[in-house]
């Protein structure tokens, strides 16, 4: 009782709920207009944005006082409930399609992209399977390859919906955790050799796909993804050093195709200039180094590779959306962790920033006893002792 | 809870063996770091990207951001307006109301089409199509009534909105050639439209605003407005009633002596200004076709003929110059005269005559004598000084100069041909011009048709004064040629053109036009002509009437010298109060032209008093006012005295309350009329026809208060038939 301190990593919580505010202000900014075009209310999108964050935030609260192990465990339900819905988007037909891609499920007051979770639940079965030494030998090209499987259990639906930049992101978030897990680097060269042809087949294969990277390569020959392209860059540049100021952007104004989600990032650019964008690497640069800090020093194997995941997830979202705004990279349909109006993006990314409080506040070099920890970690002690 | 248990278990019984060795918390985990520093390198990387965007290309892309914000919004500058010298308008510009539809604005476009059609009474089928388009903004009805499109705006209906257009008008429909036209685009077309376009358009200005992708409009820059600059209006030197009297009357002789066509010019021989210029061959419907440039040539001034003996005043003043008495006998060789293997005939047969007789009575013969008498080139040179051959300089486009030949080019017959002007070509507005010479004591005057420029608010920019080319021969010689033209009129071939009391004079000219081979000269086609003056001292107006093949009576005495006449007196009628009344035949004449007129006395109830009285004298109808005020409340024809009785009200803006008219019935357009007439609001409801009405009818209702119209659509067959 002497020792009050909390052990709940702060800066990783003050990091995330600084992105969450700045969201918060950039979407109502940015979609107002299209709120009031399209709902007669500019505080349409606000509103809705703003009960997501607290629930959001209420379930990163309640997962963070919950055991990490629990969702490690739980995980081999979780993931092929996930793979399920995944399937189930390919196959059933009142499935939302939007532009000719299931990737959506429609739950009345929100629409879920039920990727997002298969991601989490991909990550946490990882973690779990990873540390499990006895399911399999660790490093053997055996678990590489059953890792690989589960890998593409989750990957090869999205690839069908057709989704191929989350996939993407999704097999460089999982082959991160093997990776970091120790699996043998020459099994990492024999994937990349036999990665080659079988992306070659993908990119050859998908017409939207294929017509993104053209868009891409062939430096905007038109089409909408090119028309994105220009539009977000000339948000940035014309942002410059202090940005025309808050709720000053006229990209908004239907020059940027989805100001508030996807493209929210090039609003801010442009609104806030190069301070506000700087910034914003800054937070999430804090943001991978807190987790990263919370993996080195996570209590088990599974809970650093579990954080690891975790931080490699939000920083591929993140450098993904970035990469996308800033034309580095083709179009792909990924928000900004944290910073985008909110759909189960954000939940799953506060839900696995929970885990991350959870496992820090077990954290190995804790000197106090658990019970004088955190709420978070009482929250988990509570349960021990039950 | 069993599998939870389980693995958890199962996990801490057996710790793997990767832990031990690079997994180890707090132990070597270059792995972590490897994947940690990678992100951050990306990281880095966004950043070096977000520099190189918002600071290194920030000028390029600020370029390209404001190339699409901002559209440049031309604002039309209004065009000038031309007017007579009366300051009556020929030509203004009105604002139109055109009721668009921006579909994504509306919260249902059908719904609102429906409405908006019904209120307007138009086609709901075609407000229907247009809006079923691909375009986001429709124009569903053009040129909507202003009451109408007051109604539509208080509505504030969202996504409907009334835009204002400028459109042209020529309110006085003639002058048409000379007025010109403008192109849709408001450049001038033709006419004074045309050649006075630089002045008359102004300059235009435009504005800057703000817009969104789909280019609607997100805020005006207030600063960035370049403002226009209106057009300068053009005063013509025309008379429009003057124009309109010449108009009817050419029309009226153009028909009456089966003629193809035919010019009358007006102008003021002391300072060459033209009063009034009209061609009957320019029909409407030719007119519509903006294209035809034929069609809208001045005709006074674009078409040469062969002038004929009103050409004689040439050869007139060069024997006149060379010495001439008027009482020197020429003999006309009875009627025939052989030269240079042509034969000259007279219309007469005459034996000697004195050379004053000789142009009275108009002898071709005698005429041609003097012409040989004086040689080439004093024919040539009078010629020349009279203005033909040679452009007169009019402010309108499409002028000829005639044809003047060298005396290098002339045969031998030539001279002879030409003193009584056949082998030369001339515009009816050079004619105009040399007996306006003659007239003035001879000077011969630069014609002009614009009187002067002036800014919207009547200040003066330029002002067109008389010019003088140059005197062509001695006044003393002018009197002479005067006292001639004068015995023309008195006894000679233009008796036909006398009004009692007024002193006139003039010639006329009867010319065979030449065959379409070019050979020889045609025994059925002629053109006939008059050229006449009044006063004889100090001369006034000078008419100049030209007939193109009239038939069967051709000769300019018997057909040009009668439309001479009647176009006089009647502007002797509206602008010289010393002159007296014509003797009571020619009244009972005016009389009955005045009765055959009645069905044409146009409506004039709701007009200015002052708007009414001057479009009465311009159909030369004679009317009175009965009672008092500024507004006709009625007209009727007293028949007896052929007059038309004008009953005046007062617009009651001014009285505190008004009575309120039945309006039920009335189209909506009708009502609002009828009750903005007597200051009150009309707030409607609904559309179509009224019926509905509050205040009652006689009630009285406060001035600028809102009576209620209840409107429904008129009932259609269509909608009886489903």
């Amino acid at each position: 009782m002497k020792n009050t301190h909390f052990k709940i990593d702060s800066p990783l919580l003050i990091v995330v709920l600084s992105l969450l505010v700045i969201g918060v202000v950039i979407v109502y900014s940015a979609s107002s207009f299209k709120a009031q075009e399209a709902h007669g209310d500019s505080h349409f999108f606000l509103k809705n944005h703003f009960y997501r964050v607290l629930a959001g935030l209420f379930l990163m609260l309640l997962v963070a006082r919950i055991d990490y192990r629990f969702w490690l465990n739980c995980s081999p339900l979780l993931l092929p409930v996930c793979v399920v819905l995944l399937l189930f988007l390919l196959f059933s037909p009142d499935v939302i399609q939007i532009r000719g891609s299931r990737r959506w499920l429609d739950l009345g007051p929100i629409v879920v992209q039920p990727s997002d979770f298969a991601r989490l639940a991909l990550l946490l079965f990882l973690s779990l399977s990873l540390g499990a030494s006895n399911f399999v030998r660790p490093k053997s090209i055996k678990s590489f390859g059953f890792h690989l499987g589960m890998i593409l259990l989750v990957t090869v639906p999205v690839v069908a919906q057709p989704d191929v930049g989350s996939a993407l992101a999704i097999t460089l978030i999982a082959l991160a955790t093997l990776f970091v897990a120790g699996e043998r680097l020459r099994h990492f060269f024999l994937l990349a050799v036999a990665a080659v042809p079988a992306l070659a087949l993908l990119l050859s294969q998908g017409g939207y796909r294929t017509s993104r990277i053209m868009d891409f390569v062939g430096s905007h020959q038109g089409g909408e993804p090119a028309w994105q392209a220009q539009q977000s860059l000339i948000a940035f540049g014309n942002g410059h050093v202090f940005g025309q100021g808050l709720g000053a952007s006229r990209q908004k104004f239907h020059f940027l195709p989805d100001p508030f989600t996807d493209f929210i990032f090039a609003i801010l650019g442009e609104e806030l200039g190069l301070l506000g964008t700087l910034l914003i690497i800054a937070l999430f640069a804090v943001l991978i180094w807190s987790a990263f800090r919370i993996a080195k020093n996570a209590p088990d194997f599974q809970g650093r590779i579990l954080a690891t995941g975790i931080a490699m997830s939000i920083a591929v979202y993140a450098l993904t959306n970035m990469g996308v705004v800033l034309n580095l990279i083709p179009t792909t349909g990924i928000p900004l962790p944290f910073v985008s109006y909110g759909g189960s993006a954000m939940f799953v990314n506060l839900i696995a920033v929970g885990m991350l409080l959870n496992i820090g506040a077990q954290a190995k070099d804790a000197r106090e006893p658990v019970r004088n920890r955190s709420f978070i970690a009482r929250g988990r002690m509570a349960r021990k002792h039950a | 809870m069993k599998i939870l248990s389980k693995s958890r278990k199962r996990t801490r019984r057996k710790p793997a063996k990767g832990f031990v060795d690079h997994g180890k918390p707090g132990g070597k985990s270059w792995r972590l770091h490897f994947v940690n520093f990678g992100i951050y390198a990306a990281l880095a990387g966004i950043a070096v990207r977000l520099v190189f965007v918002q600071v290194v290309q920030h000028p390029e892309f600020k370029k390209d951001a404001e190339a699409q914000y901002r559209k440049i919004y031309p604002a039309k500058a209004a065009r000038g307006s031309i007017y007579d010298r009366n300051g009556m308008s020929l030509a203004l510009n009105k604002s139109r109301n055109d009721l668009s539809i921006h579909k994504g604005y509306t919260r249902d476009a059908a719904k609102t089409g429906a409405n908006l059609a019904t209120l307007l009474q138009i086609s709901q089928e075609r407000v229907m199509r247009k809006l079923r388009g691909p375009s986001p903004y429709v124009v569903v009805a053009r040129g909507i009534g202003d009451d109408e499109a007051k109604i539509i705006e208080k509505t504030k209906l969202p996504g409907v909105a009334i835009t204002q257009s400028s459109e042209r008008l020529y309110p006085f429909p003639s002058l048409s050639q000379v007025i010109g036209f403008t192109h849709a685009d408001g450049k001038g077309g033709a006419g004074i439209e045309l050649e006075f376009d630089r002045h008359l358009k102004g300059t235009d200005g435009w504005r800057i605003l703000q817009q969104d992708a789909h280019g609607r409009s997100i805020m005006p820059i207030l600063s960035l407005a370049k403002p226009t600059v209106a057009g300068t209006n053009i005063v013509l030197t025309v008379d429009h009633i003057m124009q309109a009297i010449v108009e009817e009357e050419l029309t009226a002789a153009v028909n009456k002596y089966n003629a193809k066509g035919g010019n009358v010019i007006i102008t003021d021989p002391t300072t060459g200004e033209i009063l009034a210029l009209a061609s009957s061959s320019g029909q409407e419907a030719e007119l519509q076709n903006k294209s035809d440039a034929a069609a809208w040539r001045v005709r006074g001034i674009a078409d040469m003929f062969e002038p004929g003996s009103t050409f004689k005043i040439v050869t007139l003043m060069a024997a006149l110059s060379e010495g001439k008495s008027l009482s020197d006998e020429i003999f006309c060789e009875n009627g025939r005269f052989k030269i240079f293997g042509e034969t000259i005939n007279d219309s007469q047969e005459h034996g000697n005559l004195t050379l004053r007789d000789v142009f009275i009575h108009s002898s071709n013969i005698a005429t041609a004598k003097l012409a040989l008498e004086c040689g080439k080139s004093k024919l040539y040179k009078a010629a020349r000084n009279f203005g033909f051959g040679i452009k007169t300089g009019i402010e309108l486009p499409g002028e000829t100069a005639g044809i003047l030949k060298k005396p290098a080019d002339w045969s031998r017959f030539t001279l002879a041909a030409m003193s009584y002007g056949h082998e030369v070509t001339a515009t009816s507005l050079q004619m105009a011009m040399a007996y306006g010479a003659v007239a003035n004591g001879g000077l011969l005057m630069r014609p002009s048709i614009v009187k002067k420029v002036t800014r919207p608010g009547g200040q003066v920019v330029q002002e067109f004064k008389p010019e003088i080319i140059r005197r062509i021969m001695p006044h003393a010689i002018a009197s002479q040629m005067t006292d001639i033209l004068q015995g023309v009129i008195q006894s000679g071939t233009g008796t036909e053109a006398q009004i009692p009391g007024a002193a006139i004079a003039g010639k006329t000219g009867t010319a065979q036009k030449p065959t379409p081979s070019g050979k020889g000269y045609s025994n059925s086609h002629f053109v006939a002509s008059f050229a006449g003056f009044y006063p004889t001292r100090a001369p006034k107006y000078l008419i100049y009437v030209m007939l193109d093949e009239p038939y069967p009576v051709h000769s300019g005495g018997m057909v040009a010298a009668p439309t001479f006449k009647r176009i006089l007196e009647r502007v002797l009628k509206i602008y010289e109060r010393t002159y007296e009344p014509t003797p009571p035949t020619l009244a009972a004449n005016i009389q009955t032209e005045k009765i055959d007129r009645v069905s044409t006395i146009p409506q004039l109830t709701g007009r200015n008093v002052d708007t009414a009285a001057r479009i009465l004298s311009a159909k030369n109808l004679t009317y009175r006012f009965r009672g008092a005020g500024n507004i006709v409340a009625q007209q009727t024809l007293d028949a007896e005295k052929s007059t038309v009785v004008l009953n005046l009200t007062s617009l009651a803006l001014n009285s505190d309350y008004a009575t309120m008219p039945n309006v039920v019935g009335f189209s909506v357009r009708r009502a609002v009329a009828a009750l903005s007439l007597r200051g009150i609001n009309a707030k409607v409801i609904g559309g179509g026809q009224v019926v509905g009405q509050a205040p009652e009818q006689d009630s009285k209702i406060r001035v600028r208060a809102q009576a209620l119209l209840e409107c429904k659509p008129p009932v259609s067959i269509a909608s009886l038939v489903h």
